[in-house]
């Protein structure tokens, strides 16, 4: 039977219980019988190791086969309880519902009724009819009756008036029950929902036992199913203790190399306590690992940022107070330039983290910013997020190129607030621009940056950290995009020719070329590949090789390509540029740029209100550019 | 040292245990991890959230439980293909042990 939809009499928005008892039995029963299904293949299991093929299989490597089998009917078992548990808190809360929908219905028909009632009696209309039964006293119903009576439109005659009035506040007095009896049931729903959410996040910690028992450390029996293989030439050395085969410490560190979703898996399983002591304890091991959660990650971070900071902050005091001796005189003074090589170096890792820190903390007026990885190795290396990747609809990572590095990501960083103000936000609707400074990006644009090794250096951290973030996203998948700009768009580039990015989007905004001919070769449906080119940006009209020549002197000496050009492809120093139309990918409107000086324009895509931050907004929330 | 009776092996069943175990697991269906309309929760936000976390972290751990059933039926087979490699050694350099051949029993020194 159909249920009511307007419940205003009861001063409720909307149906209070909405949910349908048959569509959640026939839930319970899937789940029940998926459960079903996991104990059949238990009992199988169990079956199988007490063969005597198995348990005649005797001597140490015998022993330790069946240890590594142990904890395998375990896992079974712990899967069906979890889908039991949901199939048993379905089924609760179906029958919970059953109950107490006739109730509410009950509630809201004997309102209807008196509703009704006082519509009739009190010659009111259903707006006034329904402003009189939801108020709180008969103040209310009084005015309405009387604005009535004054115009003459109320049906009822002056007698007939006072009469009503008394009869209406008889009706509205029965509300009351009936909306206590609304709260009640309220209540009751709210604990058998409460009931059956508990039950879920029960049966979905079940799931951190999985992880324990197969081990996300490295030390699980994948090792040991190596070491067997390794050691077959040698019966004796089969010979495991079952500690080899199963050992598993909560605490023990990722090996370098382990893949985020493994990374994933392990901190999921860890109790809250042991996480918080990791992050206590190892904060620049925790802050650095792709695959936890980013408020998890900006938490050990921040940490690593204080303590940073003192110790950058107590470096430079200390080399200031002790100048070598330079009598004044220019000769080469080997000490003095070391000094004031650690000095310069220092002082711009504390710009950068300045401004990091001041970017996190002293903006309540902007969205949430996060940190995801800080380290000064080299020029220093800087992850920080826009509001909270894990949570948001729609992620993009801005990979910057020449020129980036700690010291320089203050500017890196309003490019992504840029972006994000770019894509706008509403309720339910949040973009999170994170801004990638985790490589060692070229320096010096006639030096460094015709050389790939930058790049391809990259490539893997890229993947990891792109693979993290799918990994520790909560709820539907995001929207994730790319965008490399500059030599950033090389490196982008160069990680998705040869890795594959976990990324739905990629845009390159003014690139030399991205490692490949043709946008297919990215490992992404060219439809998705987007490219940005300023006319008059030097780098991304950069010239073909046979016509370098015909570059504008001034241009060729901003760039410095040249003594680079001759080592790569006709087409550019890294492959085909992505404007020309030969490279088969979507090509969006951006401003010329500026002519003066010579690479202004190379620098102007995230100008405000520009054509090129409008359609890079677009992007990043799924829309198509202009 | 083990007497030899201790160490009798049926190649022939563990090798069946690990085709078994390949089968016993693929009855389960992974399709199953996610199961029915989130729309029956009609909008209801914490029950839609509590569902996602439970789908989103069986569906990580159920791959490991199959990856785990495949790295023992792979080991157990391993093993049987190490073994009758050694039974075969040692029949040649020892003529007078018993050696039940491809798929029969053997008896060696393991330990």
């Amino acid at each position: 039977m159909a249920r009511p939809t307007d419940w205003r009499v009861l001063g409720l928005d909307s149906d209070p219980i909405p949910q349908d008892p048959d569509n959640l039995y026939i839930w319970a029963k899937s789940y029940h019988d998926y459960a079903d299904q996991v104990a059949r293949a238990l009992s199988g299991t169990n079956g199988l190791l007490n063969d005597p093929a198995l348990t005649g299989w005797l001597g140490a490597s015998g022993q330790a086969f069946k240890d590594a089998c142990l904890p395998f009917p375990g896992m079974l078992n712990t899967a069906e309880d979890a889908y039991r548990g949901v199939g048993d808190a379905w089924d609760d809360f179906s029958k919970q519902i059953r109950t107490l929908q006739p109730q509410f219905d009950s509630c809201l028909n004997q309102a209807t009724t008196l509703l009704q009632k006082m519509k009739a009696d009190g010659g009111l209309s259903d707006e006034d009819a329904l402003a009189c039964a939801t108020s709180d006293n008969d103040a209310v119903m009084y005015d309405r009756m009387h604005a009535k009576h004054m115009e003459n439109s109320s049906t009822l005659g002056p007698a007939g008036f006072e009469n009503a009035l008394d009869a209406l506040s008889a009706y509205r007095a029965g509300f009351d029950p009936l909306r206590r009896q609304v709260v009640d049931l309220c209540g009751q729903y709210t604990g058998a929902k409460v009931k059956c959410e508990n039950a879920l996040n029960d049966a979905a910690d079940l799931a951190s036992k999985i992880v324990k028992s197969a081990g996300a450390t490295g030390t699980n029996s994948m090792n040991f199913d190596d070491r067997f293989s390794s050691r077959g030439g040698n019966l004796a050395d089969l010979v495991l203790s079952p500690d080899a085969a199963l050992g598993l410490e909560d605490s023990m560190f990722p090996t370098q190399g382990t893949d985020p979703s493994e990374i994933s898996w392990w901190w999921t399983s860890l109790s809250q306590p042991e996480r918080d002591k990791l992050i206590l304890e190892h904060a620049d091991l925790v802050g650095a690992l792709d695959g936890i959660p980013c408020l998890d990650r900006d938490k050990a971070n921040r940490a690593v940022l204080d303590a940073t900071r003192s110790s950058v902050n107590a470096r430079i005091a200390y080399l200031l107070a002790h100048i070598p001796p330079t009598d004044g005189r220019d000769y080469p003074n080997p000490e003095f330039d070391s000094w004031n090589k650690e000095l310069d170096d220092l002082r711009a890792k504390q710009a950068g983290l300045n401004s990091v820190y001041d970017r996190l903390n002293n903006h309540p007026d902007q969205p949430p910013a996060f940190l995801l990885g800080l380290d000064t190795a080299a020029l220093g290396h800087a992850i920080v997020a826009i509001n909270n990747p894990d949570t948001a609809n729609n992620v993009v990572t801005y990979v910057p190129g020449t020129g980036s590095k700690l010291g320089n990501i203050a500017g890196d960083i309003s490019r992504s607030d840029a972006m994000v103000g770019a894509a706008g936000s509403g309720p339910g609707f949040v973009t999170s621009s994170i801004t990638w400074v985790g490589y060692d990006a070229p320096q010096n644009i006639a030096k460094d940056s015709p050389f790939i090794h930058y790049a391809t250096d990259a490539e893997l951290k890229l993947y990891d950290f792109e693979t993290g973030l799918r990994m520790t996203h909560q709820g539907p998948a995001s929207l994730n995009s790319i965008i490399g700009h500059s030599y950033g768009s090389t490196t982008v580039g160069f990680a998705m020719r040869d890795m594959g990015l976990p990324v739905d989007r990629v845009i390159f905004v003014g690139s030399p070329g991205v490692g490949v001919e043709h946008a297919a070769d990215l490992h992404i449906d060219p439809a998705h590949v987007y490219i940005g080119a300023a006319d008059n940006d030097p780098v991304a009209n950069l010239p073909l090789a046979e016509n370098l020549t015909q570059l504008p002197s001034n241009a060729l000496n901003a760039l410095g390509w040249a003594t680079g050009l001759s080592d790569y492809n006709v087409h550019g120093p890294f492959g085909q540029l992505p404007y020309n139309p030969e490279f088969g990918a979507h090509t969006f409107k951006v401003a010329p740029g500026a002519l003066w000086p010579p690479g202004a324009a190379h620098s102007q895509y995230w100008v405000p209100r520009s054509d090129s931050l409008r359609n890079i907004g677009a992007i990043i929330t799924g829309n198509q550019p202009s | 040292m083990a007497s030899t009776n201790d160490l009798q092996l049926d190649l022939d069943g563990i090798d069946n245990f690990a085709t078994a175990l390949d089968g016993v697991v693929g009855q389960l269906n992974g399709t199953g991890m996610r199961l029915g309309d989130e729309g029956w929760l009609a909008g209801d936000k914490d029950l839609c959230a509590a569902l996602d976390d439970f789908t989103g972290r069986w569906l990580k751990a159920a791959p490991l439980i199959d990856s785990y059933a495949k790295q023992l039926s792979g080991m157990a087979r391993d093993c049987v293909a190490r073994f009758r490699q050694a039974d075969t050694a040692m029949a040649r350099s020892a003529p007078t042990t018993h050696s039940g051949g491809a798929g029969g029993h053997i008896r060696a020194v393991m330990d």
